[in-house]
Parts: C-alpha cells; sequence; structure tokens
C-alpha cells in the first residue's frame, strides 16, 4: 500500500516537472513571432540579413513542439479519434490508455531513444555544423533534443500508464484525483 | 518486399485508430513494431533523420505562427465583438446575422484551422445570439457548420499548409488557387441565407430597431471607433497576411508571423478597462500554451505518419499500390474519384491531419506520375504543368474533406455543434438546416472539376 503512496506522489512531481518544461517552453511562440518580425524588418527596411537567424528560427519552432509533446499527452492534448471512445465508461477508456501505452508508445519511445541518440552522438563527435558560411557554429545541440524529448515523452506514458491503472484497480481509501483533462 | 503486408499494417492501424489511442501514437508504434518483425531493423535508423526533416522545414513553422494569431483573436474577444458590430451594420436586412456569422467564419476559420475549434468557437459565441433573435434553429445551426469549417479551404489555411507539404506544391501557390473557390462559397452561402430569409422573413429576423437605434444614435466617434477596431482592423489585418502572400513580399511563414504581431497590437491597442493590462500576459500565457498543444499534436501526428510511410514503402506498399492502379488501367478521372470517395467516407471518423498524413501520401506519388504523363484527364483545360495538376488535387481534396466535415450524420463539424448547443437544438433540424449548404459545396466541388481553370483564376 506504500508503495501505491510513494508511486503517486512520485507521477505528481514528475508531471509537475513536465507541465513546468511545456510551458516554459510555450513562451518561445511569441519569441518566434518577434525573432521572425526582426528578420522581415531588417531584410526589407534595413537590407540585412543573417542567415543564423533563419536557423535559430527554426531551432525555437523545434524546440517548443518537442518539449510541449510529453505536457500535451498530459493535457491529452494528442487528437483521438473519438466516435467510439466518446462512448465507453472510464473504465473501458482507462483499459484503452493502459494497453495503447504499454504496447504501442512506451515501446516506441523504447526502439527511438537509442537510435535517436546515436544520431545525434554522431552529430557530436564529428562537431558538425550547419553547412552554411554564417549559420550557427554548431549543429549538434538541435539533435540531443530529438532523443531528449522521446526520453520525455517515455517519462509521462510511464506516469499516465499508472494513473490509468488506479482507475481501473481503485484504492480503498479515496485518493485525490490527478490533473487537468481537455485542450 | 511483401505488399500483402503492408496493406495488412494499414488495416491494422485503422483497427488501433478506432480504439481511441492517441492517433500520433499508433502510427508510430504499430508502424514501428511491424517494421520490427517484418522489415530488416535497419529502417529504424532513418527517423531521427525524418524528424530534422520537420524541424527544419521553414513552411512548417508557419502552423504554429497562425494558430497563435487564430487563438489570439479568438481569446481576446475580438472575434465576439466582430460579430456584434457586424450584425449591427447588417442592421435593418433580415438574416443579416447569419450572414455576419458566414463572414466571421470565414476570417477565424482561416486562421484556426482545426475544424472542431472553429467550429466550437462560432457555435459558443454566435448560436445563442441567434436563437435569442427568433433565428430558425436549423438555418442558424446550418450557417455556423458551414461557417466553420471554411477553415478547410479559406486562405491562410493550416489544411493547405499541411496539404502543400505532403503534395510538395508551393503553399503560396496553393493559397492563391484556394481563393476563389473559397469565394464562392462564401458568395452562395450569404446568397442562400440573403434568398431564404427573404422567402421566409420568420427564418432569420431583422435586428429590432430599438437596439439598432441605440447603436446609431450614441456620437459618431463612437460608432466609428466600434466600426474600426472590432471589424474594419481585423479585416485589413486578414488583407495584409494574405496580400504580402500573393504579391510574393513575404513567404507564408513571415506573413503568419507579422499575422500574429498585427492581430496581438489590434488587441494591446483596443480601448481596455482599468486593471486589465495584467489580463494581457495571461491572454499572451493562454494563448501560447494551447499554441504549444496543438502545435504538438499536429507535429507528432506527423512524425507517427512518417514511421508508418517510411514502413510501408519499404514493405512494398506504395510500388504496388501504383502497379496495381496503372494495372487495373484506372482512367486518372477514375483514380480521381476513387481517392475522393475514399476521403469523404474517411472524414466522418478522422480529422483532416490524420487523412492528409495516412491516405494523401499513398496517393500522392501516382497522382503524381499521372499528372506527368499528360493524361487526357488535363486535355483541354490550363492544368498544363505537374505543379499546376498537383495544385488543382488539392484543392479538390481541400473541398472534398469540408463537404466530408458536414455531412449528416457522421460530420465531425456537427458532433461539435451539437456538444456545445443548448438542449432546445434538435438533431433532426441541425440535419435538414445544413443540407443546402452541402448542396452548395457539392455544386462548387463538381464546377471546380469540370472546370479547373476556377484554380487558376489569379495565376
Amino acid at each position: 500500500m506504500i508503495m501505491v503512496v510513494l508511486m503517486d506522489q512520485l507521477v505528481e512531481r514528475v508531471e509537475a516537472a513536465l507541465a513546468w518544461i511545456g510551458k516554459a517552453a510555450s513562451w518561445l511562440n511569441p519569441l518566434l513571432v518577434l525573432l521572425i518580425i526582426i528578420e522581415v524588418v531588417a531584410r526589407y527596411w534595413m537590407a540585412m540579413s543573417w542567415i543564423w537567424l533563419g536557423e535559430l528560427e527554426w531551432h525555437l519552432f523545434a524546440l517548443m513542439f518537442l518539449l510541449g509533446a510529453s505536457y500535451t499527452l498530459q493535457h491529452d492534448g494528442h487528437v483521438r479519434v473519438d466516435v467510439l471512445y466518446q462512448r465507453w465508461s472510464p473504465i473501458a477508456k482507462a483499459w484503452v490508455n493502459l494497453l495503447g501505452h504499454l504496447f504501442l508508445l512506451i515501446p516506441l519511445c523504447l526502439f527511438v531513444i537509442p537510435v535517436a541518440w546515436d544520431y545525434f552522438f554522431t552529430a557530436w563527435t564529428r562537431g558538425e555544423s550547419s553547412g552554411d558560411p554564417g549559420g550557427l557554429p554548431a549543429i549538434y545541440p538541435i539533435k540531443f533534443l530529438i532523443p531528449a524529448a522521446w526520453v520525455l515523452l517515455l517519462t509521462q506514458a510511464v506516469a499516465s500508464a499508472w494513473k490509468a491503472t488506479q482507475v481501473i484497480f481503485p484504492r480503498p481509501a479515496p485518493a485525490s484525483p490527478g490533473s487537468s483533462s481537455g485542450v | 518486399m511483401a505488399p500483402g503486408l503492408a496493406f495488412l499494417l494499414f488495416f491494422l492501424i485503422f483497427l488501433l485508430v478506432l480504439s481511441g489511442f492517441p492517433v500520433a501514437f499508433v502510427l508510430g508504434g504499430a508502424s514501428l513494431l511491424f517494421g520490427l518483425f517484418t522489415l530488416d531493423p535497419h529502417f529504424l535508423a532513418l527517423i531521427p533523420s525524418r524528424m530534422m526533416g520537420i524541424m527544419a522545414n521553414p513552411v512548417l513553422l508557419a502552423v504554429p505562427l497562425f494558430v497563435f494569431m487564430g487563438l489570439l483573436l479568438e481569446k481576446s474577444g475580438l472575434a465576439q465583438r466582430m460579430l456584434d458590430t457586424m450584425g449591427l451594420l447588417f442592421g435593418r436586412m433580415r438574416g443579416g446575422l447569419a450572414i455576419s456569422v458566414v463572414l466571421v467564419g470565414a476570417l477565424l476559420a482561416a486562421s484556426t484551422g482545426i475544424v472542431g475549434a472553429t467550429v466550437i468557437t462560432m457555435g459558443l459565441i454566435s448560436l445563442p445570439t441567434m436563437l435569442q433573435r427568433k433565428y430558425r434553429p436549423g438555418l442558424a445551426a446550418g450557417t455556423i457548420a458551414a461557417s466553420g469549417t471554411l477553415g478547410q479551404i479559406i486562405p491562410p489555411s493550416i489544411v493547405l499548409v499541411l496539404l502543400g507539404s505532403v503534395l510538395q506544391v508551393d503553399v503560396g501557390t496553393l493559397f492563391k488557387g484556394a481563393i476563389v473557390p473559397g469565394m464562392m462559397l462564401v458568395g452562395l452561402y450569404i446568397l442562400y441565407i440573403a434568398v431564404v430569409c427573404r422567402i421566409k422573413p420568420s427564418w432569420g429576423p431583422a435586428i429590432p430597431a430599438k437596439e439598432l437605434g441605440e447603436f446609431w444614435q450614441q456620437p459618431w466617434r463612437g460608432v466609428l471607433r466600434q466600426i474600426s477596431s472590432a471589424f474594419l482592423l481585423p479585416i485589413a489585418l486578414i488583407l495584409a497576411v494574405l496580400g504580402s502572400i500573393f504579391t510574393g513580399i513575404a513567404s507564408p511563414t513571415e506573413a503568419a508571423a507579422v499575422g500574429a504581431f498585427g492581430a496581438f497590437l489590434l488587441i494591446f491597442a483596443t480601448p481596455r478597462k482599468e486593471g486589465e493590462s495584467r489580463k494581457l500576459i495571461e491572454l499572451l500565457r493562454d494563448v501560447s500554451r494551447q499554441t504549444t498543444r496543438i502545435s504538438a499534436m499536429v507535429f507528432f501526428i506527423m512524425i507517427g505518419a512518417g514511421i508508418f510511410t517510411l514502413v510501408f514503402r519499404q514493405l512494398g506498399g506504395e510500388i504496388y499500390l501504383t502497379s496495381l492502379v496503372l494495372k487495373a488501367g484506372l482512367s486518372p478521372v477514375m483514380f480521381l474519384v476513387l481517392v475522393m470517395l475514399i476521403m469523404f467516407v474517411a472524414g466522418f471518423f478522422i480529422d483532416f491531419i490524420e487523412i492528409i498524413y495516412i491516405i494523401v501520401p499513398i496517393a500522392a506519388p501516382i497522382f503524381r506520375q499521372m499528372v506527368a504523363l499528360e493524361d487526357p484527364l488535363f486535355e483541354g483545360t490550363v492544368v498544363g504543368t505537374e505543379q499546376m495538376g498537383m495544385l488543382w488535387i488539392g484543392i479538390l481534396m481541400a473541398m472534398n474533406l469540408q463537404t466530408s466535415f458536414l455531412t449528416p450524420p457522421f460530420g465531425f463539424a456537427l458532433f461539435y455543434l451539437k456538444g456545445v448547443a443548448p438542449p432546445t437544438l434538435r438533431t433532426r433540424d441541425l440535419y435538414l438546416g445544413i443540407i443546402p449548404f452541402i448542396l452548395i459545396q457539392v455544386g462548387v466541388l463538381a464546377m471546380l472539376i469540370l472546370f479547373p481553370s476556377i484554380a487558376f483564376f489569379w495565376m
């Protein structure tokens, strides 16, 4: 029993951390707008352009959605086909989620993480930079984000699977319900 | 090479998707595991570079920016005020409020793009007002569902951005091509509303003279300020975004950023009450977070679909399908009709993002091959080059999806609208109310097939 309570607390902390990362990454959206405005103004009114700025833009864009993916999963923001799903009981929904996480998402993460790590590691050991002169000095930091995003997603998948088990096999003592739902 | 297996995977995914588990992870997870059992595991190593391709694609960068702009307009209450003001401007005209809904829907839908979001917003904003003003429920609901789905076709639509990236057609050109068909739809919707309200005045009553009097009797500065801040400026903003893309001044991505920035300035400049500056930060925060969630959703479906097409292709599914279509002697027209039918039926069950990433990638290479062969399908039309053929097909697809989302009993837009409608709106009213709009859609779609030049009007 104590294990279950500890696990609940752990899941809560982990989710809070992932939500923090996703919310922080969200501020990249207005920042991105601002950077592109600066680029446009500089190009049309001052006839200046920088290759690294364009590269920085897609870096921030990638950072935003990669770091936001686990936060989106927590919010149940990944779109479902709900023709049948919406009619099912909470327990049936929890089974779909438990099995889906165990047999689809978690294996997906487990297989992609090592290849994504290799992809980053190769770029890192070669000190790969962007091909363009005047581009960003290094390309490997953004490549690091690929395995990192999958690790975050794996973490949230495990947390979500745990929460599904708690719906299917409820504890006798009243537990505080999990966080938010819906986009 | 086992094409049979490729199709087994396709059906497996279709079944798993119906379970309701998030589409992105069904696509990615099922394809990856299926690939591990049937293929050389070396295919795994291609996944990170696929992701890198999405991350570094400057066109896809436009997606979060357009979502950001649409959410700003919606969440700031600007869309609501736009609707109210437009309703007052149409004032004495019967059905005026419904016409405003079409126009606001066209502008708003264009930027958020996600069908569910737009229909829900429009439903929440305008359905209670219309019912309160004694509009016939069927007409009110039909108008909202139809205008909420206009975002499929009216640029700057996210559907077109994503379709462009899959069909490998320039997004700016796709936007240009969608303008005339989109305008035709808007025009015909308005015409229908105006005519039906003239024949049956009780279907869409005008705004009471008293309320109109109050609006016009306030000092003219007030009238002018309301019209410009809630009507002229937002329209000018959207026109500026589109204009800068069409004239080639800006790429869609740059225009999207300018549009988002403009929307923010617009909200910033609108007169606010004391102590509301704090709310501006909160608005920005909420809009940013929701933009992140929508973008992550879109791009992870794209990643999942990337893994699916990778496995499908390595299993030989694509080559097999192409040879099957060519061997069966399907003429391009028949193939087009077949794909359109499949997309139409799929639209009953799954949203456009899934269709664009599950069905379109399989059909696109075959279309490209057919278009490149200069098939008689395109004879006697302006569809001369491969790019133009693909462009025309892209617009047909967008239009087809929009119709699918409106068609009872499965249309997506109808579910969403029913979800936010007061219980007084009966399902039967909704279904009957939508039929005239579906007929308009089918009519415009047929015109577009018969006269492809509609899509090249501006080129």
